[in-house]
């Protein structure tokens, strides 16, 4: 299906998919799922099941959502997949109306025919994330100290859980907010080894690696000397090989010595 | 002669400019880094040889709330007279007291104009800002815990903690890994089995 093919609602700003007839554990085309312009889960949209068409569903998955771009990545508009088991746990945005899974496995879940499909943002939960991004415009940041800004994401993220990963991917992307504030965030994440998961965290630091600001490559650097991940390596090689900043080259090289080491 | 120091965030002092700062001007997040109160703002006196250094770095280093990179900028201790700024002995307020009465000074009387051509004056006539790694400033820390330099009751407590634990080792650091895909796993089949 075309993303032309799609209809858009601006009053409520979603992307409405038309009911598709599908058989009990027929292939689904992913492009159905994701559209054919929104295959990157980072660009912010989530596939809704809605479940009054859903019998064998778990209760609580009224909400299906892609995760990961390397695992959407065989997924690709024109390719066509089993409907994916969804395994995964509540978030707590569930208290709000949204339970998040996503499609580890390719197991078939049986589905009855009929299924509506709606692609919705979670604006409210990303709009308290933007907020103290705002609000900490005003902050002064010194390193190593606690401040008013980590203190709030950390309880955000610890609130939100997995689905913080995307929404702090999604504001990073789109170059809202200020760099020093989010310089702020790489090196915090770096050490948020209490409320984020390590894959969480090198994923937003290797996209922090990639912003157009200097000051936030370099947050990010220190967020993943910090994190000491030899994972992030590879990361670490391709930015270094394309940073046109010397000094923080060398400082990337640095950070990639010291993960070599481990 | 003696350098003075001044902590600052290493990627706001690049000496690569912005295209829109021309030359003999700086970019604005640099003025970020010299704070002042009262109208002073506090460097530290670093002999030739750099001999205390590390000291004065890991004094800077235990008044922090976590151990992280260290950055700061070094330079001649000629800038402020040939600016016309005083320069007072004062007491730093590290928990290192030797550091604190040797070594600290006070920039006194600023006015603006005088803290931007300070930080002008600074940003073309000084070598590139430095970092200690995060793991050098934690090897600093226990050397100056060993050698009884810090007094330890004004040490935070995730410093100390820290300083006590190190680095989380390459096992551990699997076994914290592990421990994460063994929950979410969990979490998936208990929704799979309920279901």
């Amino acid at each position: 299906m075309s993303r032309s093919a799609l209809a858009w609602n601006e009053e409520i700003d979603r992307e409405v998919v038309p009911p598709l007839n599908i058989g009990v554990g027929s292939a689904l085309p992913a492009s159905f799922l994701f559209g054919t312009s929104k295959i990157d889960p980072v660009a912010g949209w989530t596939a809704r099941l809605n479940l009054d068409s859903v019998s064998t569903l778990p209760p609580a998955a009224h909400h299906l959502e892609a995760r990961d771009s390397d695992e959407l990545k065989p997924y690709g508009p024109g390719n066509a997949t089993s409907v994916q088991t969804i395994a995964e746990s509540i978030s707590p945005g569930f208290q709000e109306g949204i339970a998040h899974y996503f499609p580890v496995q390719m197991a078939t879940w049986p589905i009855t025919n009929q299924i509506a499909i709606v692609r919705t943002k979670d604006r409210t939960t990303e709009m308290r994330f933007r907020n103290i991004f705002q609000k900490a415009i005003e902050e002064f940041f010194e390193d190593g100290m606690d401040n008013e800004f980590t203190a709030e994401l950390g309880s955000l993220v610890q609130k939100y859980g997995p689905d913080s990963k995307y929404i702090l991917a999604r504001i990073l992307k789109d170059n809202t907010s200020s760099p020093s504030v989010w310089a702020e965030a790489m090196r915090w994440i770096g050490r948020a080894d209490e409320v984020m998961s390590s894959g969480s965290r090198l994923f937003l630091l290797k996209e922090g690696l990639k912003s157009q600001f200097a000051e936030v490559r370099d947050g990010a650097a220190l967020g993943l000397a910090s994190m000491d991940d030899p994972f992030a390596v590879p990361y670490l090689e391709r930015a270094i090989a394309s940073e046109r900043v010397e000094e923080l080259r060398k400082d990337m090289k640095q950070v990639l010595d010291q993960l070599r080491s481990r | 002669m003696p350098q003075l120091l001044v902590k600052v965030r290493k990627a706001r002092w690049y000496k690569s400019r912005p295209p829109f700062v021309l030359r003999g001007d700086i970019p604005a997040d640099c003025l970020g880094d010299l704070n002042t109160s009262s109208q002073c703002m506090s460097v530290w006196v670093i002999n030739d040889d750099e001999g205390n250094l590390k000291r004065v770095l890991c004094a800077l280093a235990a008044t922090r709330d976590s151990i992280v990179a260290f950055d700061f900028l070094l330079f001649d201790q000629s800038i402020p007279d040939i600016l016309g700024i005083s320069v007072k002995q004062t007491d730093g307020a590290t928990p290192d007291i030797h550091a604190n009465q040797n070594w600290h000074r006070d920039l006194v009387d600023l006015s603006a104009r005088k803290l931007v051509e300070l930080a002008i004056s600074v940003f073309e006539n000084s070598e590139p800002a430095r970092r200690y790694s995060e793991n050098e400033v934690l090897t600093m820390l226990k050397a100056g815990i060993q050698r009884n330099e810090l007094d330890l009751a004004r040490v935070k407590e995730g410093v100390l903690k820290k300083v006590e634990s190190g680095p989380l080792s390459r096992v551990a650091k699997l076994q914290r890994m592990s421990k994460e895909i063994w929950t979410a796993s969990k979490i998936a089949w208990d929704k799979f089995v309920q279901s």
